[in-house]
């Protein structure tokens, strides 16, 4: 369990990383055996919002809609890792006060790299006009000016990026420390040799 | 109103007495020949008793975790007492702090009922909860053994014993049966002075030395006579007696569970499954004296972990990987086809009942942490993890082994409508007996 329930909001351009980042942190979150739920901008488009668009009102009601699922899943001791490109500082604000206890990751890379990496081919179609409202193309995404932590994954590895965000769970108390480890070495052997006495290993 | 709430209106506290790997099978005889009259007269006043199926993989530590979270292991992240992370590929033991579901006591906190939670198994370390809980025995040191804390010193001064040595049974049977009276008596001790003194709505005592002396001596008790025989009928007498003497104690309107999470079995024989993979070129190890699977060669293509759970060496996912995941499932549909026509060199005898996908059986949330193929011998073939093994199969040290189809299930109250088919039932029962199941 964590010690306490967290909303860890990834948010940057599509293609910055945001989603890689929150599969890593949640995979090492559960194999601490913590309670860990993910919100994604693509995956929640299918199904709590997939009667929205992409204009400022819709993208707004998409956030508000994600928000308030944060808030019932932190409220219940569960860590969520939510990441959206959510381009708007206000919403982004809003967010936050919704929820509570919840930390801004911004996961930033530029433009040019993300139209770079592009896995998707969203930048390509955006660039030739077929998609409209296309943060950072024919959208604006407000940069985050106190974010609690900035990835840039242009210049960091995904392990560094995914290190930084356990580090801060770890060290802002939300986590227990993986080094806090439950047995002494001297524990360890004493509780293999019992295991290892009993036929268990 | 909750799903007992005619019948069970004003029940609402419980106290459950966990009996670990005490076969539905083996009560029954008990009562019959006289061993077990309290149980008996329990049984025959009215309270309901019937045979209940474990877990799969039949362990305690899955059993139990998924007792206090009404979870399969896909659901709970206990897969048994040794697991593997795949990337760094390391062994570990798995602990409270590895549960990934919610436990009974922590619902029942939530819900604003206090628990008193004694000796279960995987509750180390252990977790806050409304009231008292003093973990298992993969807990070493007693000054870490309970939340609060201070309950430690307490176990201190009552003298307190965690668990029996094991060890000593390969020293002398008789001072590890003399041991497992002593650590029986002392847990019913520490239960009572628990019981008297905290308040709780939820109380849970768990007996591990059952599943202690099943395990070192189920050959004598099978064998009908001597001295060993005698003393585990007289361990079940003691057991009767304590159960008299705590319900007892109870309130007339208190509900008591008691209940195993497995039977047991003569176990005739070890069956060595990563000496078979080695033999059949799945695995490999690098160094002629491996210690554990940690040593596995890289290009090893299947390994297994105690009891049966075997694992593809899955390219992108295990740090050692080496098989394709193209070749995964035409991988797993042969060693399914391999495994089960695998036969006793001495008797020519084919001893493995199934082999399943972990798809089959489960369905949870952490099913791709789940074992590749669940490998289900017969009752009595014991599939061990070793992979140092000269023989496939040979007799071990170890004569009692766990069963699925016969864990037992008492309640002193009829069931009404409510089915329980499995261990895994239990935590709505309890939840719907003490009327907080709206979740």
């Amino acid at each position: 369990m964590p010690k306490k329930g967290l909303t860890v909001w990834f948010t940057g351009l599509s293609a910055a990383g945001k989603t890689t980042i929150a599969l890593a942190v949640e995979k090492i979150l559960q194999e601490r055996g913590i309670k860990v739920e993910r919100l994604d901008g693509d995956t929640v488009r299918q199904s709590l919002t997939k009667d929205l668009g992409f204009s400022k009102e819709d993208r707004d009601k998409n956030i508000s809609r994600v928000s308030f699922v944060a808030k019932l899943l932190t409220r219940n001791n569960v860590i969520v890792l939510a990441s959206f490109i959510s381009p708007y500082k206000e919403e982004r604000s809003k967010a936050k006060e919704t929820i509570g206890s919840f930390i801004e990751v911004y996961v930033h890379a530029t433009v040019e790299e993300c139209t770079k990496r592009d896995p998707k081919g969203l930048y390509k179609k955006a660039i030739a006009g077929e998609i409209p409202h296309f943060t950072g193309v024919s959208d604006p995404y407000e940069e985050p000016e106190h974010a609690d932590l900035v990835c840039h994954t242009v210049t960091e590895s995904e392990e560094e990026s995914v290190q930084k965000v356990i580090q801060f769970l770890e060290d802002n108390n939300y986590i227990e420390k993986a080094g806090e480890e439950v047995y002494s070495d001297e524990e360890r052997e004493k509780v293999q040799k019992r295991l290892e006495d009993l036929g268990y290993l | 109103m909750g799903l007992f709430g005619s019948i069970f209106k004003k029940k609402k506290r419980i106290a459950v007495i966990g009996l670990d790997g005490v076969p539905h099978s083996f009560l029954l005889k008990r009562m019959k020949d006289g061993t077990m009259p309290f149980l008996k007269k329990l049984v025959d006043s009215g309270g309901h008793f019937q045979r209940m199926n474990s877990v799969i993989p039949t362990i305690s530590s899955v059993a139990w975790s998924t007792f206090m979270t009404g979870k399969d292991c896909s659901g709970h992240g206990i897969f048994g007492f040794i697991d593997r992370h795949e990337d760094p590929f390391k062994m570990y033991i798995p602990l409270a702090k590895n549960m990934r579901a919610e436990t009974l006591w922590e619902y029942l906190s939530k819900k604003d009922k206090r628990v008193f939670v004694m000796n279960v198994p995987v509750t180390y370390p252990p977790k806050k909860v409304n009231g008292t809980l003093i973990a298992g025995f993969l807990c070493t040191d007693i000054n870490k053994s309970a939340y609060p804390a201070k309950v430690a010193e307490e176990l201190k001064d009552l003298d307190y014993i965690i668990d029996a040595d094991a060890w000593l049974a390969r020293e002398s049977k008789d001072k590890f049966m003399d041991q497992l009276f002593k650590v029986l008596e002392k847990r019913f001790e520490v239960m009572t002075h628990f019981y008297k003194k905290e308040k709780w709505d939820f109380f849970q005592c768990h007996i591990m030395d059952t599943d202690r002396l099943s395990h070192f001596f189920w050959k004598e008790y099978e064998s009908g006579s001597g001295k060993f025989h005698d003393e585990f009928i007289r361990f079940f007498k003691v057991i009767d007696n304590e159960l008299e003497k705590f319900s007892k104690l109870m309130r007339k309107d208190d509900t008591l569970m008691i209940l195993s999470d497995h039977g047991f079995c003569l176990a005739e024989k070890e069956f060595y499954i990563n000496k078979w993979l080695q033999d059949e070129g799945y695995l490999k190890f690098d160094n002629a004296d491996p210690k554990n699977i940690e040593d596995m060669s890289p290009d090893s293509k299947a390994y297994s972990l105690i009891p049966g759970r075997v694992f593809i060496n899955l390219k992108d996912r295990e740090e050692k990987g080496s098989v394709a995941p193209s070749d995964y499932e035409g991988l797993r549909d042969e060693l399914i086809q391999k495994i089960k026509k695998i036969k006793d060199p001495e008797t020519g005898e084919e001893f493995i009942k199934n082999v399943f996908k972990r798809e089959e059986i489960y369905d949870g949330e952490f099913i791709d942490d789940v074992a590749d193929l669940i490998v289900i011998p017969r009752d009595g073939i014991d599939v061990k993890g070793n992979v140092n093994k000269s023989k496939l199969l040979e007799e071990g040290f170890i004569s009692g082994m766990h069963t699925y189809h016969d864990a037992f299930l008492y309640l002193n109250k009829e069931l009404g409508d409510f089915k329980v088919d499995s261990i895994r039932d239990c935590f709505d029962l309890i939840i719907n007996l003490l009327e907080v199941n709206e979740k």
